[in-house]
């Protein structure tokens, strides 16, 4: 066993027979009060000295109580002033003012006086009882003084009681004490065996305090990962604006003008201009013609003008892949896309994305499935399934269903197809394109076992420096 | 995406089979329609918007009787030839121009879940297909209560019926602006004089589309023989609409379907199928397989889509309901789900792709370790903030700021600085310990001619030492293993204390500033002690968009 030269001291004035008192103790070590109070604290977790708490009860004078010490009994007053010659009743009210009432009561209860009342004046006589010369109650008093006294020094308990009826003579408090005594002998010569060279030996078990420690963001950890896991797949990673023209958006995916999708309680419109070549015009005159023969309307140029933020990052991808000509290539975009939403605890109205694009002569839809059970099983996901499904831009559809362990339920993470022609075509792409996306949040939960969204935004310094690593 | 709740015993009774609850619902799965919830008694499933067939429990179970191959009926059902007219008044082209409709008879009477259904599928088809019912809407009408020819045709405001759930007449004007139903789609008709009605033979008004129907010729459980009419303001929406209300009835008994003369058009015309040739080596190349020839019918059958093999090539029979189905690539789709996914064996790529991170985020990185090491813990905030903590807590004037056409909540802007969020953050982490710094890496918007997007780095910093000294050190220590240093210029700015501000400056331009959060703003925030912060603009600094 180790020892700080602290617990050292405080168990050098200990004994295992006798508690001492906290203050007794910070005396004897000469230590000061927080290196007794941590002292203390290492040997009770070591369990060498166990700490009794008490409550102890003092007992001091109260203001009448004082004068009566300075200057006697309102009863002793009186009978010193009748000691000679009796006085008029009245006479000795102003001479006693305030102590009159008590004087006359107590010295009448104690027989020292007697009242005679005459028909012009009443008299006050020596009594029948002499008084002593000091009473019990007049010894209590001198013997608490000035002084603050435990009640469990005081024997007379009698006086004490008495005291206490009359009015503001007397005041209690009570204090709580700490007492330490030694559970066990320890012989400290016996421990200097450890001392080696010069150097102090310390106690390399304790516990210590730790370090606020400076990280990245919990969802920049799993977005990192996404992204080296991509990478490390032969991905590269495309950038883009945050602001789209509906076209990129919208029409250049297949989305009719009239889709619920591109209703304004979906999509976030922005009332500002919009780009002057956001497309060739052979880009524009292909997608309006396929819309319009596809599906009946008449494509309008002003609504692929609107500005938005965008809904999905396909946007930024697939006009890549169309202005690039690229016909074998592996890319993914990673960033933040908008819904106009009301956030609650599953949805936000902004949050990130990952959506990958493989483009190339040979492939197919289990080469999809193939990269998409590879991504998971390396970003940690091991339980998955492939279930169809439908989206507008992709034909066949399906989605990653992951195994939930906590709520045993089976829920979609990713979403994946291959890229209609519809889309393909009128940017003049041959080659087949897969695709697959999902949100960030919704894996983040998952991993963090988190169930509410809106507490990765919320950055509590609590989450922020204690999240766990995955 | 739309939902439906079926009920499994009764789904099952559709069926007519038994079959296991567990692989009724794997069986769903593998059509493609998501499970929400499920208990003892019924499943809650979503399907997708381009399925309207999908709105009824008869539809379902329509698809997974063919899909289980417990019966390979398709919807390319027979019109029989009849007498049935309606003629169109040249006046409804101006306010909903196209009407469709068709006579079913059956030998039984509907039951209540039988038209408990038919009312969730017009719900689901008008607020779908229909747009709310602006593109198209539906009249279900007991077709033995009516006498023909109908007239599609207009009637003045003051025009009077008796209206669906009611026993007295009231005017169009009456209804348009008393009834619930009336003040919703009020808005669908012009402000004319004159409004669309459908009137019978003997002169009985049977519909107010696209409002509400007579209350004449309501279905009830005493209905057996049914019109349906479809009015809509383009002939493809209103026969699309018609089709699967035609598919979903077909599926409910053995109903007869009847043409109608629509003007000089014949309906039945109108529900001709169409056939799509198909590749099998287009369809083996997408999904990567080896599929036979008989393979790919036997699973588009499975969809109750009839096909057969003509020199090497498969024929496909489209019926009118199946109008989602656009082209060869649908067809895959659908002879996947016939196939079954769990017959598909995921297979890496063969490929000479090298990955690699784009160049903003290699900065991105560096600089985040930077930070980290300089003890500062990265916050996310979102672009979208609520303006009264960008402006009003900050003292600054809104200036340029970017508008929403609309948002649900319209005291949200777009952020052109990160620092607001980053004090919020700081307002909001009171309980925790000090000393308190905090980065971010983020995007911002900036109103010129158009919005341009710049990636910033702000930093903050909370406790008793931060002043502009310690965030000066940090801004300058950041940017040295970039080669990078600073001028900084007083500036007096409302969110810094007075004499405790500059800007940051770099060959001459502005490009950030730093200085010490001031008295009154950190009031207003809560925030009891000291703060400092800086942010500069990366983009043009450390790279470009």
């Amino acid at each position: 066993m180790i020892l700080h030269p602290i617990e050292k001291r405080i168990i050098k004035s200990l004994s295992t027979k006798t508690p001492l008192k906290f203050d007794m103790l910070l005396h004897k070590t000469k230590l000061t009060k927080d290196q007794l109070h941590r002292g203390i604290e290492w040997l009770k977790l070591k369990t060498l000295v166990n700490v009794i708490t008490t409550q102890e009860i003092f007992v001091s004078l109260d203001t009448n109580a004082l004068s009566a010490y300075r200057e006697g009994l309102p009863e002793r007053k009186l009978i010193k002033l009748i000691d000679t010659t009796p006085l008029d009743l009245k006479k000795l009210k102003n001479i006693l003012k305030s102590d009159f009432g008590a004087a006359i009561a107590k010295a009448k209860e104690n027989n020292w006086i007697d009242i005679v009342s005459g028909s012009k004046n009443t008299i006050v006589n020596i009594g029948k009882v002499k008084p002593p010369a000091i009473t019990q109650e007049e010894k209590l008093i001198s013997y608490i003084g000035k002084k603050t006294i435990s009640y469990n020094k005081i024997l007379d308990t009698k006086s004490l009681e008495s005291l206490k009826k009359r009015p503001n003579f007397l005041k209690y408090n009570s204090v709580k004490s700490k007492s330490i005594i030694l559970n066990k002998k320890i012989n400290l010569d016996e421990l200097k065996d450890s001392k080696q060279n010069n150097n102090r030996v310390i106690d390399v078990e304790s516990d210590v305090p730790l370090f606020n420690i400076a990280r990245i963001h919990p969802l920049r950890a799993i977005i990192n990962d996404i992204r080296n896991t991509l990478v490390s797949f032969g991905f590269s990673e495309i950038q883009g604006t945050l602001i789209q023209p509906s076209f990129w958006n919208f029409d250049a995916l297949f989305t009719p003008q009239n889709h619920p999708a591109r209703d304004m309680q979906d999509t976030f419109y922005l009332d500002e201009p919009s780009e002057n070549n956001m497309a060739t015009i052979r880009q524009i005159k292909n997608i309006s013609s396929i819309h319009e023969q596809k599906w009946h309307y008449e494509w309008k140029l002003s609504e692929a003008k609107k500005m938005t933020l965008r809904t999905h990052t396909t946007c930024i991808t697939m006009k890549h892949i169309a202005n690039q000509k690229l016909k074998n290539a592996k890319i993914f975009s990673l960033g933040r896309v908008f819904r106009n939403e009301k956030p609650n605890y599953k949805h936000l109205a902004e949050f990130h994305q990952i959506e990958g694009l493989v483009i190339g002569e040979n492939i197919n839809l289990r080469h999809l499935m193939g990269i998409q059970q590879e991504f998971c099983k390396r970003i940690g996901i091991k339980k998955i399934k492939f279930w169809p499904t439908f989206f507008p831009y992709t034909e066949p559809s399906l989605q990653t269903m992951v195994y939930n362990e906590n709520t045993g339920k089976w829920i979609e993470l990713f979403g994946m197809g291959i890229i209609r022609p519809e889309v393909t075509n009128p940017l003049g792409i041959k080659t087949p394109i897969l695709a697959f996306g999902g949100g960030i949040e919704r894996l983040a939960m998952l991993k963090y076992m988190i169930d509410d969204v809106r507490e990765f935004y919320i950055n509590d310094l609590t989450l922020l420096r204690n999240f766990k690593c995955l | 995406m739309p939902v439906i709740t079926l009920n499994l015993p009764r789904l099952k009774t559709l069926i007519g089979q038994t079959i296991k609850t567990k692989d009724l619902i794997e069986s769903l799965t593998a059509l493609g329609l998501d499970i929400e919830e499920q208990n003892q008694t019924y499943v809650k499933i979503e399907y997708s918007p381009n399925r309207p067939d999908y709105a009824t429990d008869f539809g379902i179970a329509s698809a997974l009787k063919s899909f289980l191959q417990l019966d390979s009926k398709t919807y390319d059902f027979k019109i029989v030839q009849s007498d049935y007219k309606i003629k169109i008044d040249q006046n409804v082209k101006k306010i909903r121009p196209y009407l469709s409709a068709i006579v079913a008879k059956s030998s039984t009477n509907l039951n209540n879940d039988d038209i408990k259904q038919l009312i969730t599928l017009q719900e689901d088809l008008h607020n779908g297909l229909g747009k709310k019912r602006s593109k198209a809407s539906i009249g279900l009408h007991d077709l033995d209560k009516l006498s023909f020819p109908l007239l599609y045709t207009t009637a003045k405001r003051s025009h009077k019926f008796v209206p669906l759930g009611k026993s007295s007449e009231f005017t169009l004007t009456n209804i348009l602006n008393q009834f619930d139903i009336g003040e919703k789609y009020n808005h669908l008709l012009p402000n004319n004089t004159y409004l669309t009605i459908i009137k019978d033979h003997e002169g009985k008004t049977i519909s107010f589309p696209p409002i509400i129907n007579s209350a004449y010729t309501t279905i009830t459980n005493k209905t057996r023989n049914i019109l349906i009419e479809v009015t809509a303001t383009d002939d493809i929406t209103a026969n699309d609409v018609l089709s699967i209300l035609v598919s979903t009835i077909c599926s409910i008994s053995n109903y007869k379907f009847y043409n109608i003369k629509i003007g000089d058009n014949n309906i039945s015309s109108q529900f001709r199928s169409r056939k799509i040739t198909l590749d099998v080596q287009f369809v083996n190349n997408i999904l990567g397989l080896q599929m036979s020839e008989n393979q790919i019918v036997e699973s588009l059958q499975k969809n109750r889509l009839y096909s057969y093999i003509q020199n090497g090539k498969i024929i496909c029979t489209i019926p009118r309901s199946r109008f989602d189905i656009l082209g060869k690539i649908d067809l895959v789709e659908e002879i996947l789900i016939g196939h079954g996914l769990q017959n598909l064996q995921p297979e890496l790529p063969s490929s000479n792709n090298l990955g690699n991170k784009s160049h903003i985020t290699k900065y991105l990185e560096s600089l985040t370790m930077i930070m980290i090491g300089l003890g500062y813990n990265e916050v996310l905030n979102q672009s979208l903030i609520d303006k009264r903590i960008h402006y009003t807590l900050t003292q600054t004037k809104p200036n340029n700021l970017i508008k929403f056409k609309e948002s649900l909540n319209r005291n949200y802007i777009l952020r052109n600085s990160i620092t607001p969020s980053l004090l919020y953050n700081i307002s909001k982490n009171i309980h925790n310990s000090y000393p308190q710094k905090l980065f971010e890496l983020g995007t911002i918007f900036m109103k010129s001619n158009l919005i341009e997007e710049n990636i910033n780095l702000a930093c903050i910093q909370a406790d008793q030492s931060a002043n502009f000294t310690a965030i000066k050190s940090t801004l300058q220590s950041i940017f040295k293993p970039f080669g990078i240093s600073f001028k900084t210029q007083r500036i007096s700015s409302p969110i810094f204390s007075y004499g405790h501000a500059a800007s940051i400056i770099f060959n001459s331009n502005v490009i950030g500033v730093i200085g010490e959060i001031s008295k009154d703003v950190l009031h207003n925030f809560k925030i009891r002690v000291p703060v400092a912060s800086f942010e500069i603009k990366l983009t043009g600094l450390l790279f470009e968009n």
